[in-house]
């Protein structure tokens, strides 16, 4: 009964902990877009505004590539792309892929795709 | 029988009503084909030397299933991962974007978190940032028959770009009547963009004005943009070669295609990124992306096997239906409204002044021969400069000099207008009828 206790007790505060973790330590974009949680655009911040010290990551949604964090004194939400969190929250290095290369003029493919996610098939 | 008998008897004036029928009529597309063979090679046999003005400024990121299966999502892509993927197109500051993707059904209906709507929030942010954007749209009623179209959510941040038309060929228009009302293809609209900041000739004013103008007969390029080995591995595409000899092996690729067409595979023309690119999380990274996409026109599309959306390039073969505008846009970018095209067809025939032209050399043709028959047999000269006529016409090597010269010239007045040239293909071949009599000599030989 315990056991069961702390392990939902860890998995409801581990994104919180993960999340404390990180800090915004450059504000990249200029204006800076504040968005609601879906990441529609509320107001912009001139970067002039934004707080020079770093500013700890409240709550992170991957899903959807944003951080809450508190500006003065109001929570909200950013785009990660308008700036820089360390340590980051994914790495990924130049994937350097093969550059597509043409289907010779005969050939064929004579099928089309299955169901795609959200279709709930 | 006359001494000095006409030129061509009245049989001949009928074989000759004949053959303008023939072409008239174009039966079983034969003529069309034969046209679109000469048009295609010509196209290969210039594409080594076709200038990257245009290339400079136009990138493509592709959605390849190499991303699919890094972002372990599947096609079409849920919308929260295309959201993501457009906001980080935005982070590149591009100048203007153009979404090959259909978005004409919501597949996340009654689900919020990853509702159409969260990639329309994204859209909005284009708006709002001030840089246009471009959604593929059929140009239909949506929902009217069955009919699909770009979604309203989309459509309220987006400009349509046409995607879908008809009788028009191979060819690229730059606008046409739709069911919506007169609608820009992605390569004007994009090009208008491109206008704002440089200088180009005059554009047409709306887009009714630009659905009366030629479509666009799209040249493609060959040799890669400078940039892309920085982006991309291309060992694997075809090395660029002096023009010379690009020009000799397009033409013996030309000649034995039946024996190897394995040229035709290349690597497609317009820098390219591939999605994943967009991901890359090291500054230096992101700053090497931010320098390929910052201030181009991009143009986003997929390469998804089973997709289907394929265009068919006389330089490359099979190759995602995306870089058909891409071209486009680069033939605008490169030569403006100065784009190759066909002259307009005579009102109620499919027939224009390019094909009289043709007939014309055709007929040089058929008169040349004639005279060199008439030469052969001893007959008197058939115009009154005697000592000329006999000297021109006892070799075919003058005649079909003749024709060359006359070859060359008409293509070149039509390089200089723009007007794509005559059946290049079908003339010489003809013209090695002026050789009839020589080539049944030497296989008759020793008989």
């Amino acid at each position: 009964m315990n056991r069961t206790l702390i392990v939902l007790l860890a998995a409801l505060y581990s994104q919180g902990v993960l999340a404390e973790t990180h800090v915004i330590k450059a504000f990249l974009a200029d204006p800076v877009e504040v968005v609601d949680e879906q990441g529609k655009l509320q107001r912009e911040i001139a970067h002039k505004d934004t707080p020079k010290q770093p500013v700890p990551v409240l709550q992170l949604n991957k899903a959807l590539e944003l951080v809450q964090v508190e500006l003065a004194g109001q929570k909200v939400w950013l785009d990660t792309r308008d700036l820089r969190i360390e340590p980051p929250l994914h790495v990924m290095s130049l994937p350097c892929q093969q550059m597509p290369q043409s289907l010779v003029s005969d050939s064929r493919n004579n099928s089309t795709l299955g169901y795609g996610a959200g279709c709930n098939q | 029988m006359s001494k000095n008998p006409p030129l061509f008897n009245r049989r001949r004036y009928l074989l000759a009503f004949f053959i303008v029928l023939l072409a008239v009529l174009d039966p079983f597309g034969l003529a069309s084909s034969s046209d679109k063979a000469s048009a295609q090679w010509l196209n290969r046999m210039f594409s080594s030397n076709y200038p990257s003005t245009g290339q400079q400024h136009i990138a493509v990121v592709l959605i390849d299933d190499a991303y699919l299966m890094r972002n372990n999502t599947s096609w079409p892509m849920p919308y929260s991962e295309q959201s993501k993927l457009f906001k980080r197109l935005l982070a590149y500051k591009p100048r203007a974007v153009f979404v090959d993707l259909l978005y004409s059904h919501d597949h996340s209906l009654g689900d919020p978190t990853q509702g159409s709507q969260l990639l329309a929030n994204v859209f909005e942010r284009y708006q709002r940032r001030g840089i246009p954007l471009l959604l593929a749209n059929t140009g239909v009623t949506r929902g009217e028959n069955g009919q699909a179209n770009t979604l309203e959510q989309f459509a309220a941040f987006s400009q349509p770009g046409l995607v879908v038309w008809d009788g028009v060929d191979d060819k690229y228009p730059l606008a046409m009547p739709t069911a919506l009302g007169l609608m820009e293809t992605p390569a004007l609209a994009l090009y208008r963009q491109f206008c704002k900041d440089a200088a180009c000739a005059a554009l047409p004013e709306n887009a009714e004005a630009a659905s009366r103008l030629q479509p666009i007969a799209v040249q493609w390029g060959l040799k890669l943009a400078a940039e892309q080995a920085q982006i991309a591995d291309i060992r694997h595409c075809a090395a660029p070669r002096n023009f010379v000899l690009d020009w000799v092996a397009q033409f013996f690729q030309a000649v034995f295609w039946k024996l190897d067409n394995s040229a035709q595979a290349r690597c497609p023309y317009s820098l390219t990124l591939s999605a994943s690119d967009l991901e890359v999380s090291s500054a230096q990274d992101q700053a090497l992306v931010a320098a390929l996409l910052r201030d181009r026109l991009v143009m986003v599309g997929a390469s998804i096997t089973s997709t289907g959306d394929l265009v068919q390039s006389p330089v490359h073969g099979l190759i995602p239906g995306v870089y058909l505008h891409a071209m486009a846009l680069d033939n605008l970018i490169d030569k403006g409204m100065d784009y190759d095209r066909e002259p307009a067809n005579f009102p109620g025939w499919n027939l224009h002044w390019v094909d009289v032209l043709e007939l014309g050399l055709l007929a040089l043709i058929i008169v040349l021969k004639a005279l060199h028959a008439r030469r052969l047999a001893g007959l008197h000269p058939w115009t009154r400069w005697r000592k000329q006529e006999i000297r021109f016409f006892t070799s075919p090597y003058p005649s079909w000099g003749l024709v060359m010269l006359m070859l060359l010239v008409v293509c070149g007045v039509l390089y200089l207008n723009h007007i794509t040239l005559v059946n290049v293909l079908g003339i010489v071949l003809l013209s090695l009828a002026l050789f009839s009599e020589r080539i049944e000599a030497f296989f008759d030989r020793g008989r």
